[in-house]
């Protein structure tokens, strides 16, 4: 179960905050922003244990609308949460 | 004289024993005369006064004597003493009359604050005013104010540098510092909220060495004391809506303050039947609207030339769609603007022909025209889509309503009813997706080197990072943040991250600039800080945020603004291949003709 706001370490050592998520056909996918940077992102496919970063710019597209919708809906609760 | 010496003085000079009649003593008549003359006292006729009688009379007439003198010095001293500050400052208002200066608001503030530096404000005030009662100046009040404003913007500067000292020697914390500098930046400066003095208290604050973000939360304190009831309260009061208004704002708060949050802070006002999104859209398409106006009356100035006019549109210094400089001209030809405008519009005529959606430019024309509803817009336009694709539809609207075209609703409302059709018919436009990404080729590879992006005369770097490398990442640790310094720096990555998808759909859907869609973007984004205000302290630095939120905005659309840009280069160079041989023929024919005359 991964919740809005985790921070996760990859392999880098770098932190990531994990920005949204959403299911598309049954996949989790996942939009992290690295937390010292925040030009920083990575957009990819969570299989549970690592991320594939998305290639198909047809699915991208799809994903950052839904992106876009997820991270609207959740930031009244992020907020409540975290500040 | 004492009251003592009074009495020797009688006792040993001037009185002299009359005798004991009724054991009182008496005073010599001609003494009493001689007294009389020297105090200038009236006496009763043939009456012998008394050794006390005479002792009242004298002590009376000494007191007299001696308030008038003092009297006399003080009038004395008065004339003899320097001039005070207020004669200072009325003296120099008839130095100024002489040169025929004195009403010269800007060369008489300066003098004032440079030469009488140290003087009570009160003292330069009662001056101002006695030369103007004197008739020495008629603009005693705006010389008051400006001078008043400049000595406390040169305050401002010093006490800056004081924090700064205090904050080095740890005398202050930070907190202390900037609310030191807000506090005196509100009490001297309550009156003078304009741009000029933004301008001062920025570069004032930016080039101090107080750290940034205490620059910031001094620059913060600005926008909340001065700025936000300023424009609220010219909204409220204001009686006139729409255009007209946001024309208001531009002119008022354009200047030095960041249109940004200007527009923020109307969104969040709450103003009773004030369309914020409608005033939020007519300022931005009016600022874009300023910035051709400038460059062509630069252009009008400068008495350049059809040909060379339309070179620097097409060297886009004029970053907008021709369509949109177009009607730009004819709407400043009529307010009397000088261009060779039938010599910009032969050589541009042609290219709109060219264009390929110059059939939707006539089908929206004659929808403006007819007025007609949106739906019969809609019925025209998904006629068009066999031809064009939906984006490429929108995308005109859009320009064309940017340069004025009215039409039943907005692009946005055109948009929805489009693609409403479009899944009710079932219908499969032509060419819908965006530049789709090839990871292989040249373009892509290009991307990630910088990409630079013009937009209102300021170039925006950005770092365009490729958005997907198609690479794997192993999470090696994941945790919930548990301090407050990780708990903010969630809620900024998330609302950077809202930004960056919200940019990226506005530029991939609509079709929009994306510096103008992070733009809007920030602006959302804003709203939602300003109306809570533990957000704000989220932000270390709001002006940061947003420019990396630009930058970031930039970032996410880079890839498909790359592809978009690369397309347009090569559409552009097609069109200045055109262009070229236009001019030529142009050229040809003004030879042609200028040899007809000579013959």
């Amino acid at each position: 179960m991964i919740e809005r706001g985790e921070i996760w370490t990859l392999e880098d050592d770098k932190k990531y905050v994990v920005a949204s998520i959403v299911d598309v056909e049954q996949k989790v996918y996942v939009y992290l922003v690295r937390k010292e940077d925040y030009k920083k992102y990575i957009i990819g496919e969570f299989d549970g244990e690592g991320i594939n970063e998305i290639e198909d710019s047809e699915l991208l597209e799809t994903l950052l609308i839904k992106f876009n919708e997820d991270l609207k809906e959740n930031l009244p609760n992020i907020l409540a949460e975290y500040l | 004289m004492t009251q003592e010496e009074i009495t020797e003085f009688w006792r040993t000079q001037t009185v002299i024993s009359m005798g004991d009649l009724d054991e009182k003593r008496f005073v010599k008549p001609q003494s009493m005369e001689r007294i009389a003359k020297q105090y200038g006292i009236e006496l009763v006729t043939g009456k012998i006064y008394t050794f006390e009688e005479a002792s009242k009379i004298i002590t009376a007439a000494e007191i007299r004597k001696r308030q008038v003198l003092a009297q006399e010095e003080q009038t004395a001293s008065v004339e003899n003493k320097p001039k005070t500050y207020v004669e200072v400052v009325v003296a120099f208002f008839e130095l100024l009359k002489k040169s025929n200066k004195q009403d010269t608001v800007r060369f008489v503030s300066d003098q004032l604050t440079e030469r009488l530096q140290g003087v009570p404000i009160a003292d330069i005030k009662r001056g101002i005013e006695i030369a103007s009662e004197r008739g020495l100046t008629t603009k005693g009040e705006e010389i008051f104010n400006e001078y008043q404003f400049k000595r406390s913007a040169k305050v401002l500067k010093n006490n800056i540098e004081v924090a700064a000292k205090r904050l080095e020697n740890h005398q202050d914390t930070e907190e202390q510092v900037a609310n030191k500098i807000a506090n005196f930046i509100y009490q001297n400066f309550r009156m003078h909220r304009n741009d000029a003095l933004f301008g001062i208290l920025y570069s004032d604050i930016k080039e101090s060495n107080l750290p940034e973000n205490v620059q910031q939360k001094i620059i913060d304190c600005f926008y909340e004391r001065f700025l936000t009831p300023d424009i609220e309260k010219y909204c409220r009061e204001t009686k006139y809506r729409g255009n007209l208004l946001a024309k208001d704002i531009l002119r008022i708060y354009g200047g030095c303050f960041d249109l940004e949050r200007v527009v923020a802070i109307i969104e969040c006002s709450k103003i009773p039947n004030l369309n914020a999104e409608k005033l939020r859209y007519d300022i931005y398409c009016l600022d874009d609207e300023e910035l051709v106006k400038k460059s062509l009356t630069r252009m009008s100035r400068d008495q350049l030339s059809a040909v060379e006019i339309v070179k620097e549109i097409k060297a886009e210094k004029l970053p907008y769609p021709i369509s949109y400089v177009v009607s730009t001209i004819e709407k400043m030809q009529s307010a009397g603007l000088v261009l060779p405008y039938e010599g910009i519009y032969a050589i541009l005529a042609p290219e709109k022909q060219k264009n390929k959606p110059s059939e939707i430019e006539t089908t929206l024309r004659n929808a403006s025209k007819e007025k007609r509803s949106i739906e019969e817009i809609v019925a025209e336009l998904g006629r068009l889509q066999e031809k064009y694709s939906k984006e490429e539809i929108i995308k005109t609207i859009h320009d064309m309503q940017r340069g004025g075209l009215v039409l039943a609703g907005s692009y946005e409302d055109l948009y929805a009813s489009l693609k409403q059709k479009e899944e009710e018919m079932g219908l499969v436009p032509v060419e819908h997706k965006m530049a789709t990404l090839d990871l292989e080729s040249e373009e892509f590879i290009e991307s990630q080197e910088i990409a630079t992006l013009h937009h209102n005369d300021e170039i925006i770097e950005a770092d365009f990072e490729p958005i997907s490398t198609g690479k794997r990442h192993t999470v090696m640790k994941r945790e919930k943040a548990k301090s407050s310094l990780d708990k903010k720096a969630v809620v900024a990555a998330i609302l950077v991250a809202l930004g960056a998808a919200s940019t990226a759909v506005l530029s991939s859907v609509f079709g929009v600039n994306p510096l103008s869609a992070a733009r809007n973007t920030v602006t959302s984004i804003m709203s939602v800080a300003s109306r809570n205000p533990a957000l704000a302290q989220v932000l270390p630095a709001v002006g940061d945020f947003v420019k990396n939120l630009s930058l970031f905005g930039m970032a996410a659309t880079g890839t498909i603004a790359w592809l978009k840009r690369r397309k347009k280069q090569k559409t552009e160079q097609r069109k200045r291949e055109i262009a070229e041989v236009l001019e030529e023929l142009m050229h040809e024919k003004e030879e042609a003709e200028r040899g007809g005359k000579t013959r």
